[in-house]
């Protein structure tokens, strides 16, 4: 594999006496598409809590470029340039979608507050431009001709390529994806992530994402991990996870 | 309020227009904390009480009024962001009490402490103006410029600020506070300005109201009164400035209302206690029937917003 | 020379009282996840019906007490049927039930006010007061000790041994749960909030007895209620029950302080105001965790 982007060392985090996450040890490449699969409840969404900040590990650690994470706070860890979506979009509800984008933005001037008042031409430059952006990334999501629409009405499928337009505009170098395309139809799944790998092409960037599908991640994945019980089961190409049989085994013990 | 001048229906309405003028202010100051922001601030009054007596004491000092409002706006900031640094960590209800509970223990503080601006019995504030010997209605117009103003400074702060991307960050905030960090807005920082920002106004509001007055005791300065902003907000709507300072004005014409009640309808009931069951009566039933105030949320207007106007498909 | 035993028995004193005007407040703010700030009137209206009975009606003191206990809890019943049960079902905010709970509160306090004026009241009840060796005693704080001592064990009987009472834990310290496991919640919710009220209500009857009737008497305790409450841990009785006597104690061990400092012993209400800071700055969950119940902060 190429140079190591993200990387969990014994990771575990517990809720009472459960180990959600339990010493999860794993590495994403740069550039990769890594996928992340496993039966709901098995520690998914837990983990990548943990990753971002918005849980504190209980023990382990998180290194992003080198550089140990594991203690920071999540906007501290969005400055790194490691972003996330949500399974169940968190959106700004009473903003309109073009807001939802804009909030997004990174290295904004005008969102420190001495510079609201003392350098207004920067920001408005600035916020012009960012908007241009934002559309750019709506027009490509399809959503663009609800721009003023709040995000509470929109469809429950827009919102999730809403929540991943936001990601989008961040200008992150990794992406932390909580099954984006679930609840979306299959023509838009699959551009979805015709997307996704464009952009890895594209623009460098790296994609750490949990699916429920299967075929999804066979057909775009690098790399696969399957967890089970808070714990990684197993990993490998698409191929070889297939046909690993730890990996049926868990799944069709679901069934 | 101002004694025998009241008989004037002029001055009366002046009165008036002086009180929506310095509620407008403090209404303005909670809509950006709760409105905009989601901080359930319950201790309004203690930030007001903080710019009245500051402003008070320094004015009895002989320092001159343009000095002493700008100490009472700094302090009450000041005290605001003490607070709101264990204070803003807590989620909305221990906000509420711990708020609510600062307001108390203050004005408990300002009754026991007697070396502080005579405690229970108060103090006579030196008004703004020294020429105290022009007709009622000149002073009266006087003191309206001065209090409009004011309010003309913190509309502006206000809106510049909730019309750029940092207010737009304060929104975010409000909807979903994980969400807006997990973008890199680091929230406390963002809860605790406007936090200090909002007592800072406060504390002008408080600094006005004192010298218009021309005395205050800790009396003046119970939980009602926080309660009666909180009304202006929800009446008027939440994250609206124009509509806040609408609001403002319904309530006093709702406290007025209740005294002019017993004076010509002679209502056998004490109009302080019919103007305060009667605003929590309405509270409710505004709660329950349009909780989301006469008018809506204002939008973020920035550039962006005209690029957007613009904006055609590039396919 | 402190007389210790004063200040122990002072302090199982203050805090029965602290502990009947709490248990009510803990429970709803457990089930319906707000803090109630008209629970401050729930005591006064209590105290102003013990009143009626006791000094307009002249029926006797005891009687005033079950009078108390039954109209606060149709105050409580109310309160929730028409305020706060409509409000969340109609989806309203946090912020948006404790607002109506203050409006409510003011409502409430004020029609006192209008009905009996501001004025202090006084209980002409005379109680028999005597001294067991250095130590004060007076029958009423014997009767309040009394009166939580028995809700206390009635309190641990109904919420151990009965349907109802285990219900009312459940859905205190976890109302979606109780409501996936079948559990009436909306049923349970009105019996706790007239349970709750009636407790408070006989609380603020006490105090009216034991100091003066005002329609601020409420106000004067929800201050240590909310102490007691967040220290004990949101909807856990048994996290109030500890809360309270302690908040009871480190109140009159700070009264010794403050006389031996000269200060005014009025600052004994910032002790709880202290306590109340402290344990959310530390431990915001409290005790509750202890016994398994209370809220998660997040």
């Amino acid at each position: 594999m190429e140079e190591i982007l993200l990387e969990t060392r014994n990771l575990t985090k517990s809720f009472g006496g459960l180990k959600a996450v339990n010493n999860v040890t794993l590495t994403v490449g740069k550039n990769s598409i890594t996928g992340l699969i496993g039966p709901n409840g098995s520690g998914k969404t837990t983990l990548f809590n943990t990753i971002t900040g918005v849980y504190s590990p209980d023990h382990g650690e998180v290194y992003f470029e080198g550089k140990r994470i594991d203690k920071l706070s999540p906007h501290q860890i969005y400055a790194k340039g490691l972003v996330r979506t949500f399974q169940t979009p968190r959106l700004f509800q009473k903003l309109t979608v073009l807001d939802n984008m804009m909030v997004a933005s990174r290295n904004h001037v005008g969102d420190s507050f001495l510079n609201v008042f003392l350098k207004r031409r920067s920001w408005g430059e600035q916020e012009a431009k960012l908007a241009e952006r934002a559309l750019e990334i709506l027009e490509l999501l399809e959503l663009d001709d609800r721009k003023d629409t709040p995000a509470s009405e929109l469809s429950g499928g827009q919102m999730k390529l809403l929540e991943l337009g936001r990601a989008l505009m961040t200008e992150p170098k990794m992406m932390l994806l909580d099954e984006p395309a679930a609840g979306v139809n299959p023509t838009l799944a699959r551009r979805i992530f015709e997307k996704i790998r464009q952009l890895r092409d594209e623009l460098s960037l790296t994609f750490f994402t949990i699916e429920h599908r299967i075929e999804i991640l066979l057909e775009h994945a690098d790399w696969i991990y399957v967890m089970h019980n808070g714990s990684i089961v197993a990993e490998g190409t698409p191929d070889e996870v297939v046909n690993n049989k730890v990996v049926v085994d868990v799944y069709l013990g679901e069934a | 309020m101002k004694g025998s001048n009241l008989s004037d229906p002029l001055i009366y309405v002046l009165d008036m227009v002086v009180f929506v003028g310095i509620f407008s202010i403090l209404a303005i100051s909670l809509n950006l904390e709760y409105g905009f922001t989601g901080l359930a601030n319950f201790g309004k009054v203690a930030f007001f009480m903080v710019g009245a007596y500051t402003s008070s004491i320094a004015a009895n000092m002989g320092v001159p009024y343009f000095v002493c409002i700008v100490l009472a706006t700094t302090l009450a900031g000041f005290v605001g962001l003490l607070v709101s640094l264990p204070a803003l960590k807590l989620r909305a209800d221990y906000l509420a009490i711990v708020t609510l509970a600062f307001g108390e223990i203050l004005r408990f503080i300002f009754k026991n402490e007697s070396w502080i601006a005579g405690g229970v019995r108060g103090t006579t504030v030196p008004s703004a103006f020294l020429f105290v010997n022009l007709p009622i209605r000149t002073m009266m117009t006087v003191q309206i410029i001065l209090v409009y103003s004011v309010l003309l400074v913190c509309y502006i702060v206000a809106q510049m600020l909730v019309n750029s991307p940092y207010g737009r960050v304060m929104r975010s905030i409000r909807e979903d506070e994980l969400a807006a960090q997990v973008l890199g807005k680091d929230v406390f920082k963002y809860k605790a300005q406007t936090f200090t920002v909002g007592s800072a106004m406060a504390g002008a509001a408080g600094s006005l109201f004192a010298q218009y007055m021309r005395f205050i005791d800790p009396y003046t300065f119970e939980p009602f009164l926080t309660f009666t902003v909180w009304m202006m907000i929800i009446l008027g709507g939440p994250a609206n400035n124009l509509g806040v300072i609408v609001g403002a004005f319904i309530v006093q014409v709702l406290e007025r209302g209740a005294r002019i009640a017993k004076d010509y309808l002679l209502l056998p009931i004490d109009p302080h206690n019919l103007r305060v069951m009667l605003i929590g009566i309405l509270i409710i039933l505004i709660l329950l029937y349009r909780p989301q105030g006469m008018f809506k949320e204002s939008k973020v207007k920035t550039p962006a917003l005209e690029v957007a106007k613009k904006w055609k498909k590039s396919s | 020379m402190i007389n210790w035993g004063q200040v122990l028995f002072n302090s199982a004193v203050t805090g029965s009282l602290y502990l009947l005007a709490a248990v009510g407040l803990t429970l709803t703010y457990g089930l319906s996840k707000f803090p109630n700030f008209a629970h401050a009137e729930f005591m006064a209206f209590g105290a102003y019906a013990g009143y009626v009975v006791a000094e307009e009606l002249h029926l006797g003191f005891q009687l005033s007490f079950l009078v108390a206990f039954l109209a606060t809890a149709v105050l409580g019943a109310a309160s929730y049927l028409l305020v706060f049960r409509p409000l969340s079902r109609r989806g309203a905010s946090i912020i948006h039930l404790m607002v109506a709970s203050i409006g409510l509160g003011f409502f409430v306090r004020h029609a006192l006010q209008q009905i009996w004026g501001g004025a202090p009241l006084t209980f002409t009840v005379s109680w028999s007061c005597f001294d067991v060796g250095p130590v004060r005693i007076t029958t009423l704080w014997l009767s309040l000790i009394g009166a939580a001592l028995l809700m206390s064990v009635v309190m641990h009987l109904i919420l151990t041994k009965t349907k109802v009472g285990k219900a009312i834990r459940a859905s205190s310290s976890n109302p979606e749960l109780a409501l996936a496991s079948g559990i009436d919640v909306e049923k349970i919710a009105l019996i706790t909030w007239m349970v709750g009220a009636a407790l408070a209500g006989v609380g603020g009857l006490f105090r009216a007895a034991d100091t003066r009737l005002v329609p601020l008497l409420g106000w004067e305790i929800l201050l240590p209620a909310f102490a007691v409450v967040i220290l004990g841990g949101i909807g856990s009785f048994y996290g109030a029950l500890i809360a309270a006597y302690i908040l009871g104690l480190a109140e009159n061990l700070g009264v010794v302080l403050l006389v031996s400092l000269k200060l005014s012993t009025d600052y004994r209400l910032a002790i709880a105001f202290l306590i109340l800071i402290l344990t959310l700055i530390f431990k915001p969950s409290g005790f509750g965790k202890l016994f398994g119940e209370g809220i998660k902060p997040v």
